[in-house]
């Protein structure tokens, strides 16, 4: 053995202890099992942060203002539309997240066809047209409707009809992807 | 004949890099790597399983604690929702830009990937972090509804890996100790394995060396059949011829040696009667007259030069049976070289430098005979004036040189000078001596354990210088008696 051969012995000898490392070393993110489900219903609710779509989670009928708003009877009613409706709580308002719907505005579905939803708008202050509506807040409903739980069947488009002057909008999709609608 | 080198000799280095230490260092490395491979293994796989134990707990803990959450978290969740979420986990919960106030480890110190692999994935995610030197294992997710949509609020669990981190380094000290437990037995199996490889090497070694002495009878016992004993073989077949072939020319030369002692001999006797009637018949030449007379006179100093050789012949045979005997005595050096000037008729003609009082052991004889060989040398080859020169060099030696004026000696002759019949001039066929006497001087000066040696004087001419030692050394004389021909030139 040579002398440059023992050399190299000892160069793959401490590569391999180099390699097999001790104590514990730090990893990269891991998968690992599925994110924990927890007891709850949360409705994806669509309001604008930065002029953009943003989903918020919300636990249904948490909103005290939309138990309290007066509804006209026999109405049914989508959760998620009624808290969007009912726009940004408090401490979303602070973290910058807006709704481009008008104050007071709400909605309601009036017939499904399929997967396409017609929604009521129903002013309560002012007419509620949906031509005076930005495309963010028809973005808006559409997403919200399209991620909403307690509608007939899975919605894909939804049509946007004043329910005092029978104007319609739509039909519009949602632009963004949404949460398949399960259960 | 080389001279054999002891081990001590050796460079450093090249002992280190011997045979034996060479095995012991191979083995050693083969014992640490393969040790240090499974020891590396095993220790890696122990160590992955310790630790996913622990991220598997902690992961399903936290997944767990989550569903299980009574009541569920509620949307969105207010700062006190975040404390009792973080509380139920025993980690941080996070919400948009507000956090529970958990401190082990705060958010700041939660890795970005992390956080960005926990809101892309939709999974529980595990990374393990070392903050201030300790390792913790976090592990985060985003809480879903219960149909597995987002809820917004983001946990990260943590847990210290300060037990983990224990048993892991005890495995890492158990597996050092185990390897070099294991280091010693390798050695000494090296050491073992060593040797047997090496006891016939320096077995070879050593018959070598015998050989290179003059065992020439040295044999080595052939064991197994790898391939030293093949080597071993070998050896002793060279052995075996070397011996036959160093007998045969011993043999030869010994013929040789004793055909001439023999033919000196036999020559001897008739010799010896035919110069007493050489002698005679001379002495009666006178009155032989014409042819005869000078017939009677070329035989006679023929027959005289043919007893010399003889004589000649008879002393380096001698010699050569190694039969040459010293006989030292006190002796006056002067007194003996002028003794030897004087009997043989050169008083006159060379000139002396012979100061009184040095005093040698020497054999009286045998320094007769080197003087007259050399100033008989000079002035038959050199030219006059010869002088003879006497010096004590030394508490220990003494020299005699002796020096003609002639033409000197040409360099390609000097190493030849004291061969047997050497002739200096090729053309001279027939030379006046025997051609036997310097080197039976050389022979004799050796003998007393001194030097003889042939040069040119400063000026011109010859120089032959005699260094003797005044008292001859017992090793001397018993070089001089067991040498059988070796060493001379012939």
């Amino acid at each position: 053995m040579t002398a440059r051969r023992l050399v190299a012995v000892l160069l793959a000898a401490g590569c391999t202890a180099g390699a097999a490392g001790c104590g514990i070393s730090p990893t990269g993110p891991i998968s690992f099992a599925a994110a924990p489900r927890a007891r709850l219903y949360a409705e994806q609710v669509y309001f604008v942060q930065d002029g953009r779509l943003h989903s918020v989670a919300r636990s249904p009928a948490t909103s005290p203002s939309v138990r309290d708003t007066p509804f006209p009877r026999a109405v049914v009613r989508v959760e998620g539309l009624d808290l969007l409706a009912a726009g940004p709580l408090p401490p979303e308002q602070d973290a910058g997240i807006t709704t481009e719907l008008p104050t007071g505005i709400r909605i309601f579905p009036a017939e499904q066809a399929g997967d396409e939803l017609t929604l009521f708008l129903f002013g309560a202050e002012q007419p509620a047209d949906p031509d005076q509506l930005s495309d963010l807040a028809v973005a808006q409903i559409a997403c919200t409707a399209t991620a909403a739980r307690n509608v007939e069947a899975p919605v894909r488009r939804v049509t946007l009809r004043d329910k005092v002057s029978g104007h319609e909008r739509g039909p519009v999709s949602c632009p963004v992807t949404v949460p398949e609608r399960r259960g | 004949m080389s001279r054999h080198r002891s081990p001590l000799d050796r460079p450093v280095l090249s002992r280190l890099l011997g045979l034996r230490p060479r095995l012991v260092v191979a083995f050693a490395l083969v014992a640490l790597f393969s040790g240090a491979a499974v020891a590396a293994a095993s220790y890696r796989q122990a160590r992955t399983i310790v630790l996913e134990k622990t991220q598997d707990q902690v992961a399903d803990r936290t997944r767990n604690s989550l569903e299980e959450l009574d009541p569920p978290p509620q949307l969105p969740p207010d700062q006190q929702e975040l404390e009792r979420i973080g509380d139920a986990i025993n980690g941080l919960a996070v919400y948009g830009d507000r956090r529970s106030s958990f401190q082990p480890v705060p958010l700041d110190r939660v890795p970005p990937q992390l956080r960005r692999a926990v809101r892309e994935r939709g999974r529980v995610v595990v990374q393990r972090i070392v903050l201030d030197g300790q390792p913790y294992v976090l592990a985060g997710t985003e809480v879903q509804d219960i149909r597995g949509q987002r809820t917004g609020i983001e946990v990260y669990a943590v847990q210290k890996l300060t037990s983990e981190q224990e048993t892991i380094d005890r495995l890492a000290r158990s597996a050092a100790i185990i390897l070099a437990l294991a280091l010693l037995p390798a050695v000494l199996l090296a050491l073992g394995a060593a040797a047997g490889v090496l006891r016939p090497v320096r077995d070879l070694r050593r018959a070598a060396r015998r050989l290179a002495e003059g065992r020439l009878d040295t044999r080595l016992r052939v064991r197994g059949s790898d391939e030293l004993s093949e080597l071993v073989r070998t050896f002793n077949t060279m052995a075996g011829k070397l011996q036959h072939n160093v007998g045969e020319l011993r043999r030869m030369e010994a013929n040789g040696r004793r055909f001439v002692a023999d033919v000196s001999h036999e020559l001897r006797t008739p010799l010896t009667a035919m110069t007493a009637v050489t002698d005679a018949l001379e002495e009666e030449a006178a009155s032989l007259g014409g042819d005869a007379a000078i017939a009677a006179r070329i035989m006679s100093t023929e027959t005289r030069r043919l007893r010399q050789l003889v004589e000649n012949l008879i002393e380096i045979s001698r010699f050569d049976a190694g039969g040459a005997v010293l006989r030292p005595e006190r002796v006056d050096l002067a007194a003996v070289v002028s003794a030897t000037l004087t009997a043989r008729g050169w008083t006159g003609i060379v000139h002396t430098d012979l100061p009184t009082g040095i005093v040698a052991e020497l054999d009286r004889r045998r320094l007769d005979v080197i003087v007259a060989n050399l100033v008989g040398n000079a002035l038959k080859h050199g030219a006059p004036p010869v002088t003879v020169e006497l010096r004590a060099v030394d508490r220990d030696h003494v020299v005699v040189t002796v020096t003609d004026r002639g033409p000197g000696l040409a360099p390609e002759i000097l190493p030849h000078v004291f061969e047997r019949f050497y002739k200096a001039d090729s053309a001279r066929a027939r030379s006046d001596g025997s051609g036997l006497g310097l080197a039976i001087a050389w022979e004799n000066a050796r003998l007393h354990g001194g030097v003889l040696e042939a040069g040119n004087a400063a000026g011109k001419g010859a120089r032959f210088t005699l260094r003797l030692p005044r008292h001859p050394t017992a090793s001397a004389a018993a070089t001089a008696a067991d040498r059988a021909g070796t060493g001379a030139p012939l």
